[in-house]
């Protein structure tokens, strides 16, 4: 964690909180003179043992050993209508967050903040290559010349064992960046009834993440690498509200500009030295385009005189979406560019083949509007009826491209068109509920919603019918239940498997193309004719006053029965109990458990084929599979706060426990229809569970506060974490795998694969605090 | 109840008559029904400490009101206490107690919270869910007391209160793959206005898009080759509450990929799972940019 402050400065940090603090105290009481000035400064120091190394540990936050402070601040004059309050967290730790605000009660505000997020993906990945200026990650020269060497003299064999050797002496990389957050907002009611707000906030991302690049296809290798970032999002949006007793109108915009300072990332190939047609020394991805989006909003709302309450709002809100960023090369093989200089022209049979344009003008409108009214005609009914638009006018133009190169390996002069994907989705709900009895109302709501997609996807209108009934009931003071059951049926039009390709080739490739695409009995979840059915159940009950229990529960249940293929079925239910005691006086308790279940069911095909001409797929039914996939998740906590001596010693607990697995259950028939000549003959319907992942968290955290005086606090506090997890995916991943191009049937061909081994380790932390607290 | 006479109830009683007093000097004043804090006071004194630290006692009452409603302090909430001091104070004689049962109970209510904070956040709280589900204001706030550092929440912090009904989030919160919401990095609200809004879920930006994209704004495109579900909504792969599976991610790749795509180019295998195609970041480590790619060669998500 290089990036973060280290132990001395932490500690001068705190040290100079304590000193302002003993500083600042006595002058803010005196700059609030004739008003108040309190608050709270916090400075202790922390130790940790165990084995804590994980990277999980530090996922969110900065828990190193070392000095910490924590304060808060509030001022008020006079009169008490003027404030200044500020919340000041972690000072000088990775984790800070800083948070003031000031104005005057009711007619101003002025807020500034400022968080710091420490992300940390793996400290423990590994990987050999180092990063040459700000958007290359290479090798050395020697390492890429003798494999490629080895792979000329021995095959792929000798390549492959030349490559472990090499992956073996990768060094740790840790995987991290450090978000920056500020924001500054002003808020204002010069009138009563006008209200202004204007804010502006900066992200600012820098670090790095796991990425991937993939070289050669079908049957090539991949490199997983360290990717460097550098981001920033700005942030800028204001307000202006008109609010009367009858009405009130909000003019707003919003306005979103994203900059990433790295365009590409190009990473080298560790086989291959010398650029080639098929043989590409180095590949290039793509980075998140600058881009921005703003808005503009115009809400409203109005009190109808229709003689009994009744009432309407209504939003409408218009956005652009830009993104015009340079276009990179097809690629950075030089084997396939006119001039590897100069222009992006890529040298086909035919001559230069320049890009089509030089950027992408994206250029997307969106239509946002609601319309709600609500109405009490009668005192026991409510009516609510509801409509909602949104409308992705994507404006993109569609790019010709003549030909691209294929993972940077393969030139490919084949026609492929950029499809601008738009989509409009309205749903709209008639709601009703009535009051039966006394505390006991029933609510019945009718509810559609309808999609109309581009041409571009399998399904262009999918409609959607559903119910709700509730059923809210307090009966007495001491109880209140809630329960709901919520239905939908949903159902498309015609589904056109090659929509895509049909978009996105010329006209005279698309039947060529189609008999190895997508699986014609394939319906995708999202654009499937749907059944949906989903239960909730929420009751609390006040046996006392001073005894709160909670029962929740839920149940749903997704049916895609007009498909054999892709998802089939998606099931998950839910419970849980909570309750909340103040057993004594001076004894709270607050316990909670929670069970929760999701399963998914799939099926699918392996569809063996040639690759080279005449095309031939075999689908056959024996070597269809299917797989379940299930979640099972327990989540307990509990709270303990005790009063020991009043006024004088308290103490609390917090337990809190998760425990989780996921299967990956897999049927298929043993056996297989072979491949015909020319693929790959594995037993792709051959069926394999993957081993169960696991993971559990348990935190338990102590803390006991002597109040020496009503000012000065001694606290301690002890926390015991444990993270432990099992994921055959990652625990023992190494950056080289030489079993990794494994077949289904077991056939393993020599691995080229370089993995990033971006591992996530298990922990346990005793965590042990002591702080001294003052409040002013 | 105990309805016997006790010298406590007595004094209770004569502190009502002296209340009643006041009504009639308030009545002399020229605002019928009302009776003013220092009535209420009179039996009320108990709330008085704590209800100094919230931001009501700063913007109510005489002195600071800003209009004519929040002039008169206590009964700005609770309603002209007139007819209250009357019957003594043994009958709540149309005061709003905050602790209503029932639908007509909580509207008005919400109503009095409403008078002064129908503006801001709560623009569109008519219709909204938890309007509709009849949720008192007071069920998440506590208006006469300050318990939580900001925004008068009934529980100590915002995740505090929400989960107090939003059980399964709360424990979602300790999944594997989550937000640093549990690390006091996010809050329910820096995706949600739980006041209402135009949006589903109470979301504050109009789609579940919107809102991922607030902060994951590289991922909002336009793309040059986009990938449809990611353009309609991140909620076809992922769940923001927390999962089990990495990234947030509903099922694990390859499976979740395999949902939809069962293809040739790619021999959509069930796959063993040493394989290269499961362990690692599987399907991604070639089609990285799955998001959506601005690559000339990218249509297939790989560059």
């Amino acid at each position: 964690m290089g990036a973060r402050p280290g132990h001395g400065a932490r500690c001068l940090l705190a040290g100079a909180a304590l000193a302002l603090a003993a500083a600042g105290v006595p002058g803010a009481r005196r700059a609030a003179a004739e008003g108040s000035a309190n608050g709270t400064i916090e400075v202790g120091g922390r130790t940790i043992s165990g084995d804590w190394g994980s990277s999980k540990f530090e996922e969110y936050r900065d828990l190193r050993p070392g000095a910490f402070a924590d304060g808060s601040l509030s001022l008020e004059n006079g009169d008490r209508s003027h404030y200044f309050q500020a919340w000041l967290d972690d000072i000088g730790e990775a984790d800070q967050r800083y948070l003031l605000q000031g104005g005057r009660y009711d007619f101003w505000r002025l807020e500034l903040g400022y968080d710091e997020l420490p992300h940390v993906f793996s400290n423990e990945a590994r990987s050999l290559w180092f990063r040459q200026g700000s958007d290359a990650l290479v090798l050395p020269d020697s390492l890429q010349s003798r494999l490629q060497a080895l792979g000329a003299t021995g095959g792929t064999a000798l390549q492959s064992e030349g490559l472990g050797a090499a992956l073996a002496g990768s060094p740790v990389r840790s995987l991290e960046f450090e978000l920056r957050e500020g924001h500054a907002s002003f808020e204002a009611h010069p009138f009563d009834s006008l209200e202004l707000l204007a804010g502006y906030g900066l992200q600012d991302r820098q670090g790095t993440r796991p990425s991937w690049l993939g070289f050669g296809s079908p049957g090539g290798h991949f490199v997983g690498s360290a990717a460097p970032i550098d981001e920033r999002i700005h942030e800028v949006n204001g307000a202006l509200r008109f609010v009367r007793d009858a009405y009130n109108v909000e003019l707003g915009y919003t306005g979103s500009f994203f900059r990433n300072h790295l365009e590409s990332l190009t990473v080298d190939n560790p086989i291959v030295a010398v650029d080639a047609p098929g043989a590409a020394s180095r590949g290039q991805i793509s980075l998140d385009p600058d881009n921005s989006a703003q808005t503009l909003r115009l809400a409203g709302a109005a009190t109808l005189p229709l003689g009994f309450p009744a009432h309407a709002s209504a939003t409408v809100s218009y956005g652009w979406r830009r993104q015009n960023e340079d276009f990179l090369c097809p690629t950075v093989n030089t084997a396939f560019l006119v001039s590897p200089s100069g222009s992006c022209a890529l040298l086909g049979s035919a001559g230069a083949v320049p890009l089509p344009a030089t950027s992408l003008d994206g250029d997307v409108r969106t239509l946002f509007g609601q319309l709600v009214l609500t109405a009490r005609p009668h005192s026991r009914l409510n009516l609510t009826a509801r409509y909602r638009l949104y409308d992705y006018d994507n404006r993109t133009p569609a790019l010709v491209f003549p030909a691209h190169v294929v993972n940077d390996q393969t030139l490919a002069e084949e026609t492929r068109i950029s499809v601008p994907n738009q989509y409009r989705r309205q749903n709209a709900s008639f709601d009703a509920s009535l009051r039966v009895w006394k505390g006991v109302t029933l609510r019945g709501a009718f509810l559609w919603e309808l999609w109309d997609r581009s041409r571009d996807r399998e399904v262009a209108r999918l409609n959607e019918y559903g119910g709700r009934f509730a059923l809210d009931a307090h009966p007495a003071r001491w109880l209140q239940l809630r329960a709901d059951y919520e239905f939908g049926i949903r159902r498309g039009s015609d589904y056109r498997t090659f929509a895509y390709l049909e978009r996105t080739l010329l006209p005279s490739e698309v039947e060529a193309a189609s008999q190895s695409g997508q699986f014609t009995e394939l319906r995708k979840l999202d654009e499937a004719d749907r059944d949906r059915r989903r239960v909730r159940l929420l009751a609390q009950i006040m046996p006392r006053p001073d005894l709160t229990l909670g029962l929740t529960g839920g149940y749903e249940r997704n049916d895609y029965d007009a498909t054999s293929y892709g998802l089939t079925n998606f099931e998950g239910w839910s419970v849980g109990v909570d309750a909340d005691w103040q057993l004594l006086e001076r004894l709270g308790i607050a316990a909670w458990y929670t069970w929760e279940d999701l399963e998914y069911h799939q099926r699918s095909r392996w569809r063996p084929r040639t690759f080279t001409p005449p095309v031939i797929v075999v689908d056959d039914f024996a070597n269809d599979w299917s797989s379940r996939s299930s979640d099972q998740v327990q989540s307990a906590g509990l709270r303990v706060d005790l009063v020991i001596v009043p006024d004088r010693l308290d103490a609390g607990l917090g337990f809190e426990i998760e425990h989780a697995r996921g299967t990956t259950r897999t049927d298929g028939v043993p056996g297989f229809v072979t491949a015909p000549p020319g693929a790959p003959g594995a037993d792709g319907g051959a069926a394999f569970d993957f081993p169960t992942l696991a993971d559990g968290f348990q935190a338990l955290t102590t803390t006991l506060n002597y109040h020496v005086t009503d000012r000065i606090t001694l606290r301690a506090q002890y926390r015991y974490e444990r993270y432990d997890v099992t994921d055959f995916r990652h625990d023992d991943l190494d950056p080289f795998e030489p079993t990794s191009n494994v077949n289904g049937s077991g056939v393993v061909s020599p691995s080229l694969d370089v993995f990033l081994a971006d591992r996530v380790g298990d922990y346990n932390a005793h965590l042990f605090a002591f702080s001294v607290l003052y409040e002013f | 109840m105990n309805r016997r006479a006790s010298p406590g109830r007595a004094a209770a009683r004569l502190l009502a008559a002296l209340a009643a007093a006041c009504v009639l000097c308030a009545a002399a004043r020229g605002e019928p029904g009302y009776v003013g804090d220092d009535t209420c006071l009179t039996c009320h004194d108990g709330v008085q400490e704590h209800y100094e630290e919230t931001v009501h006692a700063r913007v109510l009452g005489p002195e600071h009101g800003r209009t004519d409603l929040a002039r008169h302090g206590c009964e700005s909430c609770h309603g002209p206490g007139e007819a209250h001091v009357a019957a003594s104070g043994e009958d709540l004689a149309g005061l709003r107690s905050f602790r209503g049962d029932g639908p007509a109970a909580v509207a008005g209510e919400n109503g009095a919270c409403l008078s002064c904070h129908a503006r801001g956040e709560r623009l569109h709280w008519a219709g909204s869910p938890h309007a509709s589900r009849d949720v008192a204001c007071a069920s998440c706030h506590t208006v006469m007391r300050k318990q939580s550092p900001r925004h008068l929440l009934a529980g100590h912090t915002e995740i505090e209160t929400c989960t107090s009904c939003h059980l399964v989030q709360r424990a979602r919160l300790l999944r594997n793959a989550h937000m640093p919401l549990r690390e006091g990095n996010m809050s329910c609200s820096s995706c949600h206005n739980p006041h209402g809004t135009p949006s589903v879920s109470l979301l504050r930006y109009d789609t579940v898009n919107d809102t991922c994209t607030s902060c994951h704004a590289g991922k909002r495109g336009p793309f040059l080759w986009e990938h449809a579900p990611v353009t309609e909504s991140c909620l076809n792969c992922h769940d923001p509450h927390g999962t089990v599976r990495d990234h947030m991610l509903k099922l694990s790749v390859p499976r979740l990929c395999q949902q939809c795509h069962i293809e040739t180019l790619h021999p959509t295998e069930a796959r063993r799972p040493d394989s290269r195609f499961v362990i690692g970041a599987a399907c991604n480590q070639c089609h990285v940019n799955i998001h959506g790619s601005n690559h000339p060669s990218g249509m297939a998500f790989t560059r």
